[in-house]
């Protein structure tokens, strides 16, 4: 399967060696009733008793969310039912709920990933009846030749819009052996059926050969290009929406959000992250899990806490956080922020992946592509460092 | 009254008539006991008596043992929308496993007896017996599941074909209880079958004209006979 990208690691460089424990500012938080989300990661590689793992997770975390909070974000991202079975999932969903104020569809947005085969009648009847009302559908497109059936995704979008009241947002994995016929035709179909957010990932989130990526880079261009036509404007570096979708209202009145659980709305200011390399963010500190398989394994099955790092300020007052944020949900940032690090904004203009306007640096098309690299640059500045 | 039946509150789970269907795994008599002594059975329900209230904490599931449950929700405008029925051996009280509360309400359609399993006595008792909450969890999904299949069928189909489903999906619940799954009686009135199918109650008395007409069923008031089942099963297109 797919080494499906859903770690941004842009924000790995945010933090830094573990210091023991949480923050001293996290031990004196008051509760709160800030708005919150939970993002939980399901590995692709199968692990024994996941559930009871997220179990073990969730009350080993059990401080960090006060039950009064209101959820507006459930999102199960990754591969869930590669993990749970069908009554696992229900399981969770009761675990979550009797702990969490989760909001229902219509307040709040409860989101699974599912890949094609995944998108049966059974498990979507069950997801709605667990309140879900948001599936994102994995379209493997790594091994798409020009003459590849769209059956498989008509079957699954068919059989989503056969209840009613699912958002359906689709992600695409790509690589240099992707058709551009599949594609072409790909997002026609999912355009034509009204899906208003579409991302575009490549398939392998590992560091590629040159060539490779000149070519990767070749194909999210053209991507661009047709989304453009379709009616989708990028946002970030891989997320297509429609411009009737609903983060532009957000972008337009400055509260869209981006965090490594995707992009949100600000006034959730709260994330519980569950599962390996998963992230959150409580009291403004953003953390990380451990993305090593068997080491979260075992920090949890001895009941330590698989928080690998935390960041020592809050991320509110994190000059690079804020960076990230600028760039990924308006692709451009004030000038003032590269005080410091001058150099660096040289070398972004001198590989034509920024250009100046009056009080901002503006990305590039090339830029766009190279936007985790340019943020993850600007983490490492020692002035940006020293700056927050 | 007859020790195993279903009506008798004093009935225990290792007898009672419809431990096939809630209760399908193999356990120790003694298991069985455990189990028993956390199921709460009251008195029987009357007509028209609450189990629990929307807005209600969502602490326990609940198994009919005999009668006739409705599920209904109340929308801002006070208008009741029935979300579904529930027959002897089947399970409800889930629309909270989403939700910290419950958002529907479940009233008794007729004299009803009830088991009540709280979930807190549930998972204590799961560290002794663990194949016992998993089992529940698979009960729970599975009743889900038919409730929001037979939803999406009735929510896209003609009249005919939402009032086939519905009799074809009380004739197959009969079935699973070895009564008969031709011959029965409805326990819930034509206007909450015409509240539950998104149709008037003229329409669904339409519908049953019609069906006796075309001698797929006979009907007398509540009274029920399926004349031609597959007939019926193909109106329902299931």
């Amino acid at each position: 399967m797919p080494g499906y990208n859903i770690y941004h690691n842009e924000f790995s460089h945010l933090l830094e060696k573990p210091p023991e424990g949480i923050p001293v500012e996290l031990d004196h938080k008051l509760p709160t009733i800030a708005r919150a989300g939970i993002s939980i990661i399901f590995p692709a590689v199968k692990m024994d008793n996941f559930l009871q793992l997220i179990t073990c997770e969730l009350e080993l975390k059990n401080d960090f969310l006060s039950t009064r909070q209101p959820v507006c974000y459930l999102r199960l991202r990754g591969f869930p039912l590669r993990q749970f079975t069908v009554e696992g999932l229900t399981e969770l969903l009761f675990r979550l709920c009797s702990r969490y104020k989760i909001l229902e569809a219509g307040q709040g947005e409860r989101q699974i990933d599912l890949t094609l085969e995944q998108c049966t009648s059974n498990h979507l009847a069950l997801l709605k009846g667990l309140g879900f009302n948001h599936i994102h559908i994995l379209v493997d497109a790594s091994i798409a030749g020009p003459d590849r059936s769209l059956d498989p995704v008509r079957k699954a979008v068919s059989t989503i819009r056969s209840f009613s009241g699912f958002a359906i947002s689709g992600e695409i994995l790509y690589n240099i052996d992707t058709s551009r016929d599949y594609l072409k035709n790909l997002v026609k179909y999912l355009f034509e059926s009204r899906i208003d957010e579409i991302e575009f990932c490549r398939k392998h989130n590992t560091p590629a050969p040159l060539e490779e990526l000149k070519r990767n880079h070749q194909t999210f261009k053209f991507m661009v290009e047709t989304l453009n036509r379709a009616g989708y404007r990028l946002i970030g570096d891989r997320s297509f929406k429609h411009k009737d979708h609903p983060h532009f209202a957000l972008l337009k009145h400055g509260k869209l959000g981006y965090g490594p659980w995707g992009f949100y709305n600000q006034s959730t200011t709260e994330w519980l992250g569950l599962g390996p390399g998963a992230d959150g963010m409580i009291a403004g500190y953003l953390y990380h899990n451990s993305q090593n398989l068997a080491d979260y394994e075992n920090y949890v099955r001895q009941q330590r806490s698989p928080i690998t790092s935390w960041s020592r300020h809050p991320m509110v007052e994190e000059i690079a956080f804020e960076f990230i944020q600028q760039m990924y949900c308006k692709h451009r940032v004030k000038t003032a922020l590269f005080n410091g690090c001058l150099p660096l904004l040289k070398n972004l203009r001198n590989l034509n992946w920024v250009e100046e306007t009056a009080n901002y640096c503006k990305l590039t098309e090339e830029g766009i592509l190279n936007l985790p690299t340019i943020c993850n640059l600007y983490s490492l500045q020692p002035a940006v460092e020293h700056a927050s | 009254m007859e020790a195993n039946c279903p009506h008798n509150g004093a009935v225990n789970c290792g007898d009672c008539r419809m431990n096939a269907l809630c209760l399908p795994i193999a356990l120790e008599s003694d298991e069985i006991d455990r189990l028993n002594e956390i199921v709460e059975r009251g008195r029987p329900l009357q007509k028209g008596e609450y189990i629990y209230h929307a807005g209600v904490a969502f602490k326990s599931i609940y198994a009919v043992r005999s009668g006739a449950i409705k599920g209904f929700m109340v929308n801002n405008d006070g208008i009741e929308q029935v979300t579904g029925f529930y027959l002897p051996g089947e399970i409800f009280g889930m629309d909270g496993i989403g939700h910290p509360n419950h958002i529907n309400s479940a009233i008794a359609l007729e004299t009803s007896a009830i088991c009540e399993i709280p979930f807190s006595r549930l998972e204590d008792l799961s560290i002794q017996i663990p194949s016992l909450q998993r089992h529940f969890f698979t009960l729970m999904s599975r009743e889900i599941t038919n409730d929001q299949q037979l939803i999406s069928m009735l929510s896209k189909n003609s009249a005919e074909e939402r009032v086939a489903t519905l009799l074809t999906s009380i004739s197959a619940r009969n079935a699973r209880r070895h009564l008969s799954g031709t011959r029965f009686r409805l326990p819930m009135s034509r206007a909450d079958i015409g509240n539950y199918l998104g149709l008037t109650v003229e329409t669904v008395s339409r519908v049953f004209s019609r069906f006796q007409k075309q001698e797929v069923l006979s009907v007398d008031k509540k009274e029920i006979q399926i004349l031609d089942v597959d007939q019926l099963k193909s109106m329902a297109n299931t």
